[in-house]
């Protein structure tokens, strides 16, 4: 599974960078293998939860608004769409900037150094980390679309939105 | 009312989902450490210096020689690299001297040589390092300090002693290796003040006082000697200091290494990492227009200077197109010692195989003196069969010290 988010999420790696996509593959600078935890698979599943409780909660939540003939409009849904792809934008950004601000990315992902180990040039920056937050943006928003798709056609309300 | 119900939601999703903890992460498991006391037995350094005629000229006065033996055993004994270190005499037996480095030092003098014995007219190498061998055993190392010159004696064919000296040293040393295989020798060759007799291969006498090359050979297992280098470095002679160094254990023995990530247009594999490329694609960045990633390899258990381990002419690659470069490995925590460097015009997908190659060094050749007439200033006469002997041993089934295999996908 996490092999199947890391792919979606390379999509787009060209926003982020291959330095940062390899910390979040797992890349470990001590043993130089994908052996540390794949950041890819927690995030990603988060990700989706997240995409899938709230599409359940547009289409099936008899509270708050949710699941209601006033709420059936394709912009209603775009709203939800949104709110999903924020909250996951604040948590790509967060999650990777409190790795990169702890010093938990790997020596050889953050810096090129020369023989005599001085650091020659960054290789992530935070900039690189909001980039992050606006691909988990994408990538919620096409878990959103697709479960939508998928799960909408039993609501008493809104199997109709968007379309 | 309902849309402030519906905030209020989405704050507290926001706030379950924004206070996870992205760090590391303990699994609870508590390891119990239990003090142990390792308590490893030194090695038994046994040191013998060639006592024939010919060395006198080396011990006449203070020279430069018993300079560098004395700091030599003397840094070893400091050192604490061994517990246990012997001293003899060697000609056509093994005399020993004690363990007093300082009295043994004293009394390397021409008279003292020839009271001490043994038969002095003749060196015949092969049989000196056979008694070395047959003396050494495991965890033990033999230093052997030695002019390494020939004599042949009147009237017999020297071209032919001469490659019967090198069958025999093969011969000697294969027999060791047999018993011992994780051996290796190390042959430092240094330069001293000569006052005395030369004889040449038909053991005339030619009176001289001049710069003369001697070796000391250090064999052992290859563990032993390199901690010994480390513990003292050939940096660390006093006298006229190592003017070349050979080194040579057996192979091929397996190394770590690993694809350096960051050093070209491609992937790792994110099942073996270390050794499979996928994706490689030309640079695009800069002025660059080929393919290359770099390889971290740990040569570390080699008895190889980094002299000899940069020389891309001591590798093998398996793809022409490839070049290769090498150099130091930025510090790492890795144990990673050297950056192998590969560069292509073009992808290549496969295998490329690159193996450090067991190979005798050109200032063999050229320090080895093919007359044996008259003293040569730097030479030695017949140097190159002792060593090629020793090679030919230690490259019965193979050539080469290490392969090291990268994938291309």
């Amino acid at each position: 599974m996490g092999k199947i988010f890391g792919e979606i999420y390379c999509w787009f790696e060209s926003l982020f960078g291959q330095d940062l996509a390899e910390y979040l593959w797992g890349y470990n600078c001590e043993t130089q293998g994908y052996d540390s935890k794949n950041l890819f698979y927690t995030i990603g599943s988060i990700t989706f939860g997240l995409s899938l409780l709230f599409v359940l909660a547009y289409y099936y939540l008899p509270l708050w608004g949710f699941n209601h003939p006033r709420t059936n409009r394709w912009w209603n849904w775009l709203i939800i769409l949104i709110i999903t792809g924020v909250i996951n934008f604040i948590i790509g950004v967060s999650w990777t900037i409190n790795d990169l601000l702890n010093g938990n990315i790997g020596d050889c992902l953050m810096y090129t150094r020369d023989a005599d180990g001085n650091v020659v040039s960054q290789l992530i920056f935070k900039s690189d980390c909001w980039m992050f937050g606006v691909t988990n943006f994408i990538v919620s928003a096409l878990f959103f679309i697709i479960l939508s798709f998928i799960l909408k056609w039993k609501s008493r309300n809104c199997k109709y939105s968007p379309i | 009312m309902k849309a402030i119900h519906l905030l209020q939601g989405f704050v507290v999703i926001l706030l379950l989902t924004t206070c996870g903890n992205s760090g590391n992460k303990t699994n609870g498991k508590i390891i119990l450490k239990v003090p142990v006391k390792v308590v490893a037995i030194k090695p038994t350094v046994n040191v013998y210096i060639e006592n024939s005629g010919s060395m006198d000229g080396y011990v006449k006065g203070v020279t430069e020689f018993e300079q560098a033996i004395y700091n030599y055993l003397t840094d070893i004994k400091i050192s604490q690299f061994s517990d246990s270190l012997n001293l003899f005499y060697i000609n056509s037996e093994i005399i020993p001297q004690g363990s007093d480095i300082s009295d043994f030092i004293e009394k390397l003098e021409p008279t003292n040589f020839k009271i001490k014995g043994g038969s002095r007219g003749t060196t015949d190498i092969s049989n000196l390092l056979k008694s070395v061998l047959t003396e050494t055993s495991s965890n033990e190392i033999a230093i052997l300090v030695t002019d390494g010159i020939f004599s042949p004696g009147l009237g017999k064919d020297a071209e032919q002693y001469l490659v019967n000296q090198q069958i025999g040293i093969k011969s000697n040393m294969a027999n060791y290796l047999k018993r011992y295989p994780n051996s290796a020798v190390v042959i430092y060759q240094l330069l001293s003040k000569f006052d005395g007799w030369y004889y040449n291969r038909e053991d005339s006498k030619i009176k001289i006082k001049e710069q003369r090359p001697y070796y000391i050979w250090i064999i052992g297992e290859t563990d032993l000697l390199n901690e010994l280098i480390r513990k003292v470095p050939e940096s660390k002679f006093k006298g006229s200091g190592i003017q070349h160094a050979f080194s040579i254990m057996k192979g091929p023995k397996a190394v770590d290494y690993a694809i350096k990530r960051g050093s070209g247009n491609f992937d790792l594999d994110k099942k073996e990492p270390k050794t499979t490329i996928k994706n490689l694609k030309k640079e695009t960045r800069g002025k660059r227009n080929n393919v290359r990633f770099s390889v971290n390899v740990n040569f570390s258990g080699f008895l190889l200077s980094d002299h000899y381990l940069t020389d891309p002419s001591n590798y093998e690659l398996n793809n022409k197109d490839f070049q290769l470069t090498i150099n130091k490995a930025v510090p790492n925590n890795s144990g990673y010692t050297h950056q192998l460097n590969f560069e292509s015009p073009s992808v290549h997908k496969g295998i490329i195989s690159v193996k450090l190659k067991t190979q005798i060094p050109q200032w063999v050749e050229e320090i080895n003196d093919s007359t044996g007439i008259v003293p040569v200033k730097g030479k030695t006469y017949g140097i190159k069969y002792q060593i090629h002997g020793i090679y030919e041993a230690f490259t019965m089934s193979n050539d080469y010290y290490t392969e090291i295999k990268i994938k291309i996908d």
